[in-house]
This record gives C-alpha cells, structure tokens and sequence, in this order.
C-alpha cells in the first residue's frame, strides 16, 4: 500500500507522522521524501549507506550552423524558454520544462537535448527503512520532475510511504498522485482548518481517499473535527502537544522515540486505512 | 520604497504570525500575501476587498472524441505523464487527459496526425486588492491543483508595488511561501531584505540554510528572526552563530508562548491585542528592519 502524507499548511507535522509511520511499521518499509525543495525526513533517520545519483532535465541545444532562425520553435514553446534574436535563438534552461517540442518542431533538425542537472536523489537506509529523497539544486524553479524521478524508484513489495511537500498546488499533487491513501496533517488553529479545507478540496477532485491526524490538537480552538464530520472525513489520530514530542523534533529524534506511546497507535492507524481502502471508503 | 519579504524555508515556523505584526507596527506598508498556495494573512488582517481579478495560468489540453483514432503517439510524446488510452464508449481507443498533470506544453497537438488536441486557457485563480486598518494589502488564490503559483506572485507583487508608489508607502511588506522553489524565487527577486523566520529545530536550521543560499545566489541581504527560541537554546545561539558567520543581521528572538498561538486563533495580529514583552520584541525587530533597509 502506498500513503501519501500531506497538508495544506507547512510545519503542521507531516514530517513527524511520516517518519513516525515509517519506524513503527513492522517489516520492510519505504519512506519517499517528495519534498525536494525542503527535504527533512532524514534528519530524523541516522542514514547508513548513502549514495546519490545526479538528477537531469533535459535542455534544448541549438547547432548554430543549422539554425535558419525560422522562429518556428520559439513561437511553439509555451514556456518562453527559446526567444528568436535577428539571426539565432536563445536558451533560457530555467523557464525549460523539457517537454522536447521544440525538437519535434525544428524543420532543420537544429535542435538536440542536453542533459542539464537540476538535483540529486539521495538513497539510504535506516534499519530496516529505505529511504529515498529529492534535493533540488539552488535557484532551480522546478520541484515536479524531481518529484516524478523519485516516485519512479517506488517498491511494488514493500509498505510505501510519501512524505508530500506543503501547499495544495503542482508539486503537491504530483507527490500524492497515485497513493491509495492520503493522511492530511492538519493543527487545529483558524490557518491549519483553512488550508486543510483547499487540501480536501483537491483530493476530493483526484478521488484520493483520505483521513486527517490533528497535531496539537489540544491548541487552537478551531473547528477541524466538526469540519471532517461535516464532510465524512475520518480523523485517525490526535496528538495533544507535547513539549517532549517538540523538544525532541528540534534535535532530530523521532515520535515514537520521543512518546513510545504513538508506536502503537500507528500502527492502529495503518491497520484502519489498510480496512478503509479496502473497502473502498474515504472518498 | 523598499520592499521586505517574510520567508522561512521550512513551513510553520511563524512567518504570518510576524507578518501581521509587522504590519500592524510599521502603519506604512502595503501588505502583499505571496504564499499564494495557502494563503492566511488576510485571516488575521480583514481585508475588506475592493477589487477581484481572475488569473488565467497555463493551458489545457483537450481531445475531440470525432477526431481521436486512438493511435497512441501523443501518450508516446507526453513527458508529463498526461495522457493515457481509454475504452472510447463505441468500443475503440480513445486519449484522455489528465487535467492537473497537463503542462498545456502542445506536444500532443503536435504529434497527433489527426489535430485531435485543442487547446484552453485554465481559469487558475483569483487575485484582490484590498484596504485594511493596517494599510492596503493585495493577496490571491490560486486553485487547488494548478501551477504557475510563480506568475501568481508576480501579479501581486506587481500590483503591490503599483498601490504603493501611488500611495506614496514606504514599504512593501510580503508574506513569503514556503520551500525555496518557482513561488519563493518570484517572491524574493529584487527585494531589500529577506527577513528569515526560522525556529531552533534540525529541520528548521536546515531549510533556513537553503534559503540564505538562494538569497546569496540573487545577491539579496538576509536578516534573522528566531521565533519559538526557548524550544531549544542550544539550536537557538547555534542559529545566532550561524548568523553572525554569514554576516546576517540578526534581528531578534520570539520565546515559545502558548499566547501567540492563542492570538492566531482569535484572528488578530499579536501585537494589537498584547502590549507585553512579545510585542516590544516584535517592536525592535521591526526598528532594526528599517535601519538595515534604509541603508
């Protein structure tokens, strides 16, 4: 099974539920982290045998002695990456989205594509986790293709878990999209409730099924239990503070170290969305 | 008129909860939320809307089911994962497009021997312009699942900068997103000063960090507020350090204080409901924000 844990808001707890879920899951367990902008869980997790691959995305590159300055590919890339000068063309590689049009388009076969490296994936293990996430290099804009090259390193025979960046837009979706399930981290404060609402909002659009853990969830006086009542959303979890969970958090030591408690109850947790998706609810 | 940007790196560390304060202080601002994707500003400031402007992102596109013969080429040609073959209802193959993964790139219209694809403009989301107590403020939307939040930011800000030389400001305050990708790049490119709000945690040392590279790598100033500092002190000098290494203003410390939260929840900027120590801390920070930015 594979469960995406995601949000609206930042810093709500994704990271702790993730790595959470991850160290009490008996057996062979991957945790994804598809937040490649700001990848954490590995803080958590005492990497052993680390390596990286350099991560591409493939750029136009125009031979100058072929080029006619036709105009034909700038006029077809929708990203403003190739812009037509008097006699030849010019590449911008950072508003590139690699979608390769321009050497479809090129009549003069002028244009090739270079592989330009944008990030890394780093793999480690951590007992009995792998652990697999992106790190987009500085000044790179574009976190999706990160995204999807992690996600194509998903085991089909181990427990999947994925650690989704925040926001409720692109590199978000791309993180979810095909999980079986989808955990949103929430807090129960006036800006947790808002942006758990647009997270639904767009799960609800991708037919993902879902469930909410309420962090903090003696803090704030928010209305998010009503909310996922109101629209038949199981709340799974609530985790009261705890100044031992956060002084913990800070110097990297994970929740079901900080409270042993929380080992057990998620499991119960998994065991509930393993019943949930299979029966096909949480919609 | 100088232009101030909130950011963090790591989400949850405060930055909205300064933001308002800021605001609130400083009396001379136009507010511009750029966290377009999760916007909460406007929750703690009540802005009363004069103006609403429809956003049109990227394009979409879209098969005619006359056209389509179901050959493939175009799921062949997606780089973007969009495009999959399903039973058409008279038996045959048919394209379909997966609407939040399009990019609107137009490499299916331009394989498809049959010009199958058209293609549309997404309606993306919504931007306003608005007044509230504390000064105008311009703040947006974008729609769950789509992207371009960086052009988003740009309108906004462009609009910010606008009311604000015609309301002779001197400052554009704006509330950052997270993470240090498309919509912190737009938010951040030509401001006077990102102010970094960070906490004492691994995690938030951590992305905060990779913010000051992207600052650096746009020769833009950093300064630095700790918020939630008694959560751990070690974290917290190492933060100062770490600071004064970078030669990064520092520009303060914000204890860890049920009563910020609680303000959240009563949807008010802390600085309106509390005179206390919180709030002169925000005070001084604002007084040492101006003095480096009217350097």
């Amino acid at each position: 099974m594979k469960i995406a844990v995601a949000s609206g808001k930042g810093g709500t707890g994704k990271t702790t539920v993730a790595v959470g879920l991850a160290r009490a899951l008996p057996g062979n367990v991957q945790l994804l982290d598809c937040d490649v902008e700001e990848p954490n869980a590995f803080l958590f997790l005492n990497l052993d045998e680390v390596r990286s691959t350099e991560h591409s995305s493939l750029v136009p590159r125009i031979e100058a002695d072929l080029c006619t300055a036709c105009g034909l590919c700038s006029r077809f890339c929708e990203f403003n990456a190739l812009a037509l000068l008097k006699d030849r063309v010019l590449v911008f590689d950072n508003l590139c989205h690699g979608c390769g049009g321009c050497t479809i388009i090129c009549p003069e076969k002028a244009i090739r594509e270079e592989a330009r490296p944008t990030g890394k994936i780093v793999f480690g293990q951590s007992g009995p986790i792998e652990h697999i996430y992106g790190d987009l290099n500085t000044g790179e804009a574009m976190a999706p293709p990160l995204i999807r090259a992690v996600k194509r390193r998903i085991s089909k025979d181990k427990e999947v878990i994925l650690d989704s960046p925040p926001g409720t837009t692109c590199p978000m979706v791309t993180a979810v999209k095909d999980a079986d399930f989808c955990l949103l981290v929430t807090e129960n404060t006036p800006f947790g409730l808002h942006d758990l609402e647009m997270a639904v909002e767009v799960l609800r659009d991708m037919e993902m099924p879902m469930g909410v853990v309420i962090n903090r969830s003696d803090i704030g006086r928010s209305k998010v239990r009503e909310f996922c009542g109101e629209k038949e959303i199981p709340v799974l979890l609530e985790i009261p503070y705890s100044r031992i969970i956060a002084e913990q958090y800070a110097v990297g030591v994970s929740i079901v170290d900080a409270e042993p408690q929380y080992r057990g109850k998620l499991v119960d947790m998994y065991r509930e969305i393993e019943q949930i998706v299979m029966a096909g609810r949480g919609r | 008129m100088k232009q101030i940007v909130i950011l963090s790196g790591k989400g949850g560390t405060g930055k909205t909860f300064v933001s308002a304060s800021l605001a609130c202080i400083a009396e001379q601002c136009v507010i511009a939320d750029c966290d377009v994707d999760a916007a909460n500003l406007h929750l703690l400031l009540h802005p009363e809307l004069t103006a609403t402007y429809k956003f049109t992102g990227g394009r979409i596109a879209k098969v005619s089911s006359d056209q389509c013969t179901g050959c493939g080429l175009c799921v062949e040609s997606c780089r973007f994962d969009a495009l999959d073959m399903t039973q058409n209802p008279s038996g045959g193959k048919i394209a379909r497009v997966d609407a939040i993964a399009c990019e609107g790139c137009g490499v299916c219209g331009l394989v498809c021997p049959e010009k199958a694809f058209t293609f549309h403009k997404s309606d993306s989301g919504r931007w306003f312009t608005a007044e509230t107590s504390y000064g105008p403020m311009v703040h947006a939307h974008l729609f769950a699942g789509e992207e371009n939040s960086g052009k988003l930011v740009q309108e906004v800000r462009t609009k910010a900068r606008e009311t604000g030389e015609e309301q002779n400001r001197e400052y554009v305050l704006i509330d950052g997103p997270p993470g240090t990708g498309c919509a912190v790049m737009s938010a951040m490119t030509g401001v006077d000063l990102v102010v970094l709000t960070t906490e004492p945690t691994l995690a938030g040392i951590h992305d905060a960090k990779r913010v000051v590279q992207l600052a650096s790598h746009f020769h833009i100033p950093v300064g630095m507020i700790v918020n939630k500092s008694t959560i751990n002190k070690e974290k917290t000098a190492e933060l100062k350090k770490y600071a004064e290494d970078q030669n990064i203003q520092y520009l303060g410390e914000i204890p860890y204080e049920k009563k910020v939260v609680d303000s959240v929840a009563d949807l008010q900027p802390y600085v309106c409901v509390h005179d206390d120590d919180v709030s002169q801390r925000l005070r001084d920070i604002w007084q040492r924000i101006s003095e480096v930015v009217s350097h």
